[in-house]
């Protein structure tokens, strides 16, 4: 534009001379632009909508034979531990399995208050603990852990152009350019330059059809440079439906029902394996609450991950004999680690809507525990108790999730879903050893940083 | 409504944002597409298909440059994807080369009105006629011209002189 630009002012007349042009095209346009944004719009979402019920499909495959798989070694086990139980073996007669073996016994020998349930449930020191199997689910989570996300952008030098879309270039971007661009304002005067610069077109023919052959040009249409607002932090809370098993079956002989033998644990079986006697058992609401934050690489996609805290509460009650009864409880409390990718499925100003799949890992922190014997649901003795949980829960997590939009920055969320638990023997009874999968329903308030 | 205001309806899906937007653009840009194309009919088709890019590409657009600007250069890339794809481009009539004529007199293009000098450009080869407008409306540079059309930089200057003399030609015979 200046003069070591080869842009002389006939270019600049030029330029004046059409800035302003404009003629009203045929209203036609419009119609025909609108239909095909309309049929646009439907196509992307079936595509989208189809790009999920692919997904769902392949998940749901890969649940069916996972849990195919799954329930038939647990079957087998549970065939053995009624076996165990149809021929108990007196105290005497049994070994102490080494690290399998759970202080169950011993606490009951060593306790006064064991002698009480001695009297309750003769025969009870005859029993033989249920042993740690082999964690055979693990061979499901080793890919888990090996996916990998890859992110790729690409960035262009963009051209910045005045209002009217002329491009406007600056001292160094000038001197950037070839001397031979800078200097060559007369090139009409000078044909016999164009001869050997270009001597196929001097000739009068095009001897080289690529000469005039173009290529795509479209620079602007791809992200100038990386957008800003692309993360995204919420402040998440999660409660489900809680559970409530009167028929003790449905949470020990299910063969969902999977956990590790912990004291707790290993007493509850007894009760439950050898008298029958458990007469219902209510799981609490599980509840979660964590901060989610959430990356997003283009308008179809992003990954998320945070850090969630989850309570879980279970109570277990045997049946009034003699006016006599048992309480168990537990409480778990986890530190959970999800990671999940986001497949946006709408997107607008105010709304959103996207799926998203990944996987929870959790690390129990704390269980507490209690045992309460009532009788004529009076208070009699009771036992509480509070260890580390050992091992770590890995479930998947599918959800659908909705988004509503406040201002630019500020939103609210929900994102119901089906959380899968991969039951692998390490972590206490819980609401999820009764039953593998549970709804989910996160809640919460979102930032755009 | 102000247009920061049409365009966030525009990324909202609101049709009668979308038609705001175009209403208030189209004109000009009529005009941008004339310069490429042979007639109304194909300026109206880059037209179309250009705006049909704007809209679903509206979410890259950055708010620190003007919106005409960003819409104009789609509208260019569109006209230059449309002729490339039906070989416009690499089937275009060579012009009569044009050698020892003096400077182009820049009276002669100034005697003109708009329409009658886009009548002018309209008549070039295809070829002859992008680069030209690519270079002495666009403000590309030579350079940036070979990179855009993958044609050498000696090609491009080579057509851009031919095309002024031989619109000078044109326009002086036109003129008397």
């Amino acid at each position: 534009m200046t003069g070591k630009n080869e842009h002389t002012g006939f270019e600049k007349r030029m330029k004046e001379t059409f800035s302003d042009f404009s003629m009203h095209p045929d209203p036609a346009v419009w119609s025909r632009v609108e239909k095909n944004l309309n049929r646009r719009k439907k196509l992307v979402v079936f595509y989208r909508a189809a790009i999920a019920a692919s997904f769902l499909l392949l998940l749901s495959a890969g649940g069916w034979w996972f849990f195919n798989n799954y329930r038939t070694q647990s079957e087998q086990q549970l065939v053995s531990k009624h076996e165990t139980a149809q021929s108990p073996v007196t105290s005497e007669e049994y070994e102490v399995p080494d690290e399998v073996y759970n202080d169950l016994i011993k606490e009951q020998t060593e306790k006064s208050s064991a002698e009480a349930f001695e009297k309750k449930m003769p025969g009870s020191s005859e029993i033989k603990p249920v042993k740690k199997d082999e964690k055979i689910t693990d061979m499901f989570f080793d890919d888990l852990s090996k996916s990998q996300i890859a992110v790729q952008q690409h960035i262009d030098k963009p051209l910045i152009t005045d209002e009217s879309g002329y491009i406007i270039r600056t001292e160094d971007e000038l001197s950037e350019l070839p001397v031979s661009d800078v200097i060559d304002d007369q090139l009409p005067d000078r044909a016999d330059t164009i001869e050997i610069d270009v001597p196929a077109i001097v000739q009068g023919q095009i001897t080289d059809p690529k000469q005039l052959e173009y290529l795509s040009p479209d620079p602007d249409i791809t992200e100038t440079k990386e957008k800003s607002g692309n993360w995204q932090l919420a402040m998440a809370y999660g409660m489900i439906q809680g559970g409530n098993a009167s028929d003790f079956t449905k949470v020990f002989n299910n063969s969902d029902a999977y956990f590790t033998n912990d004291p707790f644990s290993s007493k509850f079986i007894m009760e439950s394996y050898h008298h029958s006697d458990i007469e219902n058992t209510t799981h609490s609401h599980p509840l979660t609450v964590g901060i989610m934050i959430n990356r997003s690489f283009s308008e179809i996609w992003g990954i998320e991950s945070g850090l969630l805290f989850t309570r879980l509460k279970s109570v277990s009650k045997t049946e009034i004999v003699n006016n006599e009864f048992v309480e168990y409880g537990n409480e778990l409390y986890y530190i959970g680690l999800p990671f999940s990718v986001r497949l946006n499925m709408l997107h607008s100003r105010r709304f959103g809507m996207y799926l998203s799949q990944g996987a929870v890992l959790e690390k129990g922190v704390r269980i507490r525990y209690h045992m309460q014997y009532y009788v004529s649901e009076v208070l009699k003795d009771s036992e509480h108790k509070s260890n580390m949980v050992e091992g770590v829960q890995i479930s998947s997590l599918t959800a659908l999730g909705f988004e509503y939009h406040i201002t630019e920055t500020f939103g609210i969320y929900a994102q119901p879903g089906l959380q899968i638990f991969f039951m692998n023997k390490t972590q206490p009874f819980n609401i999820r050893s009764s039953n593998a999968i549970w709804p989910s329903m996160h809640v919460g308030v979102k930032f755009q940083l | 409504m102000e247009m920061n205001e049409i365009i966030r309806g525009c990324l909202d899906g609101n049709r009668k944002a979308q038609k705001q937007f175009y209403e208030h653009l189209a004109p000009r840009m009529m005009g941008v597409c004339l310069r490429y194309a042979d007639d109304i009919e194909m300026a109206e088709d880059f037209l179309q298909e250009g705006f049909i890019k704007v809209f679903t590409n509206l979410r890259n657009y950055r708010s620190e440059g003007a919106i005409e600007g960003w819409v104009r250069r789609i509208m260019v890339n569109t006209a230059l994807e449309i002729l490339r794809k039906n070989d416009v481009l690499k089937y275009s009539v060579d012009i009569e080369a044009a050698k020892a004529v003096g400077d182009v007199n820049p009276d002669a293009f100034q005697r003109l009105t708009t329409a009658e000098l886009l009548k002018h450009i309209q008549a070039l080869p295809v070829g002859f006629r992008t680069v030209f407008n690519l270079f002495a409306i666009e403000g590309y540079t030579h350079r940036e011209i070979a990179e855009q059309l993958n044609i050498s930089e000696g090609t491009s200057k080579s057509q851009y002189a031919r095309a002024k003399v031989w619109l000078q030609k044109r326009i002086e015979e036109f003129n008397l």
